[in-house]
């Protein structure tokens, strides 16, 4: 569709205007030690590695003596600040020491990955839903899982998905109504919605053996897209590496054909230089299905990966390399996704206050109504955020995973990441270093090729 | 193409590849593949000799492994006598080659890696119905024979400058490297095109003249490199190419009084007999005959009690069954620390048994069939004899083709041939350890030191990883794909000579080095101080 560009000026000041809205709150880790722990570990290189580390393997750890070698061997040495390196050489000589260095690194691990994790299973989780949706905050359930590398595993992770629909499913009856939540310009939206990582429902997930690979998830999500549409639940289809991008995308496009009643959803990852194109022709496929889909717009959580991957095999970046790139495209997009409202359902995942008052602002602007929008956030970080949305009549979900500590250490470790990156919002709003102006300020294309 | 500043060691790149996942690729290859399968078959590849192909009265057939009743190609057989005239030719033509400038031989090689490049899917599709390649592995093993050309090509130019000498006053010393001779290369089947690429450009690039026998098995592979050479305008007869029996054509080559340097990567057997011909043969030449041999491996990976069983267990799968073990960096054993033994084992299991086996043709397999009947055989029956434990076998075989089931066992003596011998196929012996240092004791239980792995996540461990025995360790990583530039590749003990492939030890090897030493005093007066 042919639209008139927005004129910037206007635009901006709607931001700021909106922008009053969301609240970050005090998003991350929470309390004055971990702040003060935050702000160490983001001035000591060698510590944030020794740290994020130590934590990674320590689910793997066997007993006491373990944990204690490791803490030494990662955060004992030389390079780290006395109030790390002092108490774990005296916990090396006291009696009991490991002991209690053990429980201690348990109890941080522990804490952390609560922050961050829902639950263990479905039905722990379902207090915490239930509290958000009184609080008319809707939940994406995410199935943590190990890495599959073989069918048991995608069967299990299929198994975890479907014990999610059906039991969240069946408790969203109970609920009362929450009319902002259930319906938007475009018609009914499903209570719950769960979301699903296509490496985990198959070991064969690769460019390779599409055909095989599409086949064998299709045995496995077949049975769950029944049992979502069954029990009215929305399937989103998260987004992981670059090189599985366009496998997905047709999964997903086979999905929206063989099931056209479902809800579904599909991600689209702003840092990756092609998603504007992707965004059109998502746009462009599915405008005339009977129910719209959904479109997350994120910025992408494998920047690293993917720039140390394409950096090794000498390939093309698939990424930008600066973060305002990231930000100029996400609105970009944004933009596209607003002024498509009347075929797709757009939604904007992320805790950045500029980005999502840059996505509300241009619907406002453009005069669409509030419900054609909806913002998503992480459970652990982005509870305040969705919440205060909430409270200004935006549409707002949290995304809360539920699993283990152990398959849930690569979810942790991205967020580690961003809680700490300097290049990332919450980490810059939280450090106070910035001023609101800055930190609401257009973000513009470095090269005039991506602004084009 | 390229500048000529970026034509430095420091600014060398391997070649990228294939990035599958990219628009259009796997529809270029898959094209190239049906091409292949629908052309080729009965490729006559000649024995070549000063650019001309030479008729030879033996001929032999390569198969493709998949399906054996396709043969694709037939190659020439060279006699001794064929192998004589080789040599006599390459012992004509070196003093020409080696008196061209190095930066002019890099010219070449540079020329023939833009060859290999322009053509690169076409023979890529060549070696997986000649090799039984996965396309992947195909692939690979073309970007590695295209950086060993635009590695010793650069490295060529660098190498007389790193023989440092030093003249005080009265006094000029020079220094330099100058080629040896006539270099045989007797390559190897499993990288039929990077291997022998690796042993012919370096003795091309250092000045020396090749005769080159391929392996039997994969001649079609083999000859796209004289092709390259020949479209780079190398002069004829400084590649010589006869492929033909190794107990006829390689043992004449070994044996030949005017071949000055032997480069041989295979099996140890074959390489110690090489070993011990070469220096007999010495004798009645006017050269002490160099070896430069890479062997097998017998190559263990340990994970360790904390490694990272979603990264541990592909990395090992692959390195173990990926071109159905017939790497000498394919790891054979395995050895696990700690209580998660039974539970590695499971996982590696039920990962190997998501491998697609089948005709490489098609993009979907992951493992392929082994090189021959004979490898066939001899695996099966090393699997069927075991007096191990099988833990695991993978059921779903193709009905036609070499195909060996990836195979993991314990329950090992440790003398027993799965734990001893290279096996050079998919089969994987297991072994329990009750902490690192018993791990290390039984990975180093070997005599061959190829390559190792560790996986762990314990900084003590990582730091002991360099008392592994072996050439190329590897950490939190499979332990194939070494890349040119970035993993210089070789083994110690019976795995091999040494030098490293994708070294300046290499060029080393294969030349002399000369130091010329001039008094410039003359009567007491010194040029140096003459203002
Ligand atoms: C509900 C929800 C669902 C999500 N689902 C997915 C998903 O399916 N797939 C997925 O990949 N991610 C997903 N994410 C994660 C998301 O991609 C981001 O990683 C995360 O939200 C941080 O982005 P931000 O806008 O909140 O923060 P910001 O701080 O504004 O941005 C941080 C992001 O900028 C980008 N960036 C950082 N440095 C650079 C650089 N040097 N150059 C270019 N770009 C850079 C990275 O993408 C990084 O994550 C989801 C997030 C939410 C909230």
């Amino acid at each position: 569709m042919m639209t008139a560009p927005i004129a910037s000026s206007s635009l901006e000041a709607t931001v700021r205007a909106v922008s009053g809205d969301l609240d970050p709150g005090d998003v991350g880790l929470r309390g004055r030690l971990d702040e003060f722990v935050i702000a160490s570990v983001m001035r000591n290189h060698d510590l944030r590695v020794g740290l994020f580390r130590f934590a990674e393997a320590f689910p793997a750890m066997e007993g006491p003596d373990d944990v204690m070698a490791h803490l030494r061997g990662y955060l004992g040495h030389d390079a780290m600040p006395w109030w790390v390196r002092l108490p774990i050489a005296l916990a090396a000589r006291i009696p009991f020491g490991s002991r209690i260095a053990a429980w201690a690194a348990d109890r941080g691990i522990s804490t952390m990955a609560k922050n961050f994790i829902g639950g263990r299973r479905a039905a722990d989780v379902e207090p915490l839903v239930r509290r958000h949706w009184d609080a008319e905050v809707g939940v994406i359930i995410d199935a943590l899982g190990e890495k599959t590398v073989t069918a048991d595993q995608a069967d299990d992770y299929a198994a975890r998905i479907l014990d999610i629909v059906a039991h969240l499913g069946r408790a969203a009856g109970s609920w009362p109504a929450s009319p902002g939540l259930e319906r938007d310009q475009l018609g009914v939206l499903p209570r719950v919605a769960v979301a699903i990582k296509p490496t985990g429902l198959s070991a064969k997930y690769q460019p390779l053996s599409a055909e095989i690979a599409l086949a064998d998830v299709r045995r496995r999500l077949d049975p769950i897209m029944q049992a979502a549409t069954e029990h009215d639940v929305m399937v989103w289809f998260d987004m992981e590496q670059y090189a599985v991008k366009t496998l997905t995308q047709r999964l997903f496009a086979d999905i929206s054909h063989d099931w056209p009643n479902a809800h579904i959803g599909i991600v689209v990852q702003a840092y990756l230089r092609d998603s504007f194109d992707d965004l059109q022709r998502i746009i462009a496929q599915e405008r005339d299905r009977r129910v719209p889909i959904g479109i997350r717009l994120v910025k992408g959580a494998y920047w690293d990966y993917e720039t140390v991957v394409a950096s090794a095999h000498g390939w093309p970046q698939p990424v930008y390399d600066a973060k305002v790139d990231t930000d100029a495209n996400f609105e970009r997009c944004s933009l596209l996704l607003v002024d498509n409202a009347d075929v797709v359902r757009p939604s904007f995942a992320s805790h950045n206050v500029r980005s999502l008052a840059h996505a509300l602002a241009a619907a406002s602007v453009r005069g669409l109504p509030k419900s054609a929008l909806e913002i998503q956030a992480l459970h652990g970080m982005g509870g305040d955020l969705a919440a205060s949305a909430a409270k200004a009549g935006i549409r707002s979900r949290i995304y809360v995973p539920v699993g283990e500590l152990v398959p849930g250490m690569s979810y942790l470790v991205r967020r580690l990441l961003e809680n700490t990156s300097n290049e990332s919002f919450i980490r810059q709003n939280r450090s106070k270093q910035m001023s609101r102006d800055q930190l609401l300020a257009a973000p513009r294309f470095t090269s005039k090729e991506d602004a084009a | 193409m390229t500048a000529a500043s970026s034509r430095s060691l420091e600014a060398y790149e391997p070649e990228a590849m294939r990035a599958w996942h990219l628009p259009g690729v796997v529809e270029r290859f898959a094209h190239e593949v049906e091409v292949a399968d629908a052309a080729l078959r009965g490729l006559n590849v000649p024995v070549t000799i000063d650019g001309r192909p030479v008729a030879t009265e033996d001929g032999i057939d390569s198969f493709d492994p998949a399906d054996p009743t396709r043969i694709v190609a037939r190659s020439g057989s060279a006699s001794a006598a064929v192998i004589d005239e080789a040599v006599a030719v390459a012992n004509r033509t070196h003093r020409l080659w080696s008196a061209v400038p190095p930066a002019g031989r890099a010219e070449v090689l540079f020329a023939a890696a833009d060859a290999l490049r322009a053509d690169r899917d076409r023979i890529a599709a060549i070696e997986v119905f000649e090799a039984g390649k996965p396309w992947s592995e195909a692939d690979g093993d073309l970007c590695e024979a295209i950086d060993f050309l635009e590695f010793y090509g650069r490295a060529i130019v660098e190498l007389d400058a790193s023989l440092v000498v030093q003249s005080p006053l009265g006094e000029a010393n020079s220094a330099g490297y100058r080629a040896r001779g006539v270099t045989a290369v007797i390559s190897p089947w499993n990288f039929p095109l990077a291997i022998p690429m690796g042993m012919v450009s370096a003795a091309i690039a250092a000045g020396n003249a090749v005769v080159f026998k391929p392996a039997e098995q994969t001649p079609a592979i083999a000859y796209e490199i004289v092709k390259a050479f020949e479209a780079a305008g190398l002069p004829e007869g400084v590649l010589s190419f006869t492929p033909g029996r190794g107990e006829v054509a390689g043992a004449r080559l070994v044996e030949h009084p005017d071949v000055a340097t032997i480069e041989f990567t295979g099996s140890r057997a074959v390489g110690l007999a090489i070993n011990q011909r070469a220096a007999a043969s010495s004798h009645s030449s006017r050269y002490v005959k160099r070896v430069i041999a890479e062997m097998g491996g017998k190559n263990a990976i340990v994970v360790d009690s904390d490694a990272d069983l979603d990264e541990a267990v592909p990395e090992v799968a692959k390195a173990a069954f990926g071109f159905a073990g017939q790497k000498c960096s394919a790891c054979s054993r395995l050895i696990v620390v700690g209580r998660r033994y039974d539970e590695v084992i499971e996982r590696l299991a039920a990962h190997a048994d998501t491998f697609i086996l089948g005709h490489p043709k098609d993009g979907a397999t992951s493992v392929g069939p082994v090189i021959d009947a004979d490898a066939h055989e001899r695996l099966l029956s090393v699997i069927d004899g075991t007096r191990g434990t099988v833990r695991y076998r993978h059921q779903r075989l193709p009905e036609t083709g070499w195909f060996v089931p990836p195979t993991i066992v314990d329950g090992l003596e440790s003398e027993a041939p799965l734990r001893r011998d290279e096996q050079f196929g998919p089969l994987l012996a297991v072994v329990h350890a009750n902490d690192l240092d018993h791990a290390f004791e039984l990975a180093n239980a070997t005599d061959y030191a190829l390559t190792a792995g560790l996986f762990s996540r314990s900084p003590d461990a990582i730091a002991r990883a360099g008392e592994l025995q072996a050439g190329n360790i590897y950490v939190n990583r499979g332990t194939t794909g070494a890349v040119v530039g970035r993993q210089p590749f070789g083994g110690m003990l019976q795995s091999g000579t040494g030098p490293k492939a994708g070294t300046l030890d290499t060029l080393r090897a294969l030349s002399s080095a000369w130091v010329v030493t001039e008094n410039t005093m003359r009567q007491g007066f010194a040029a140096d101080l003459v203002t």
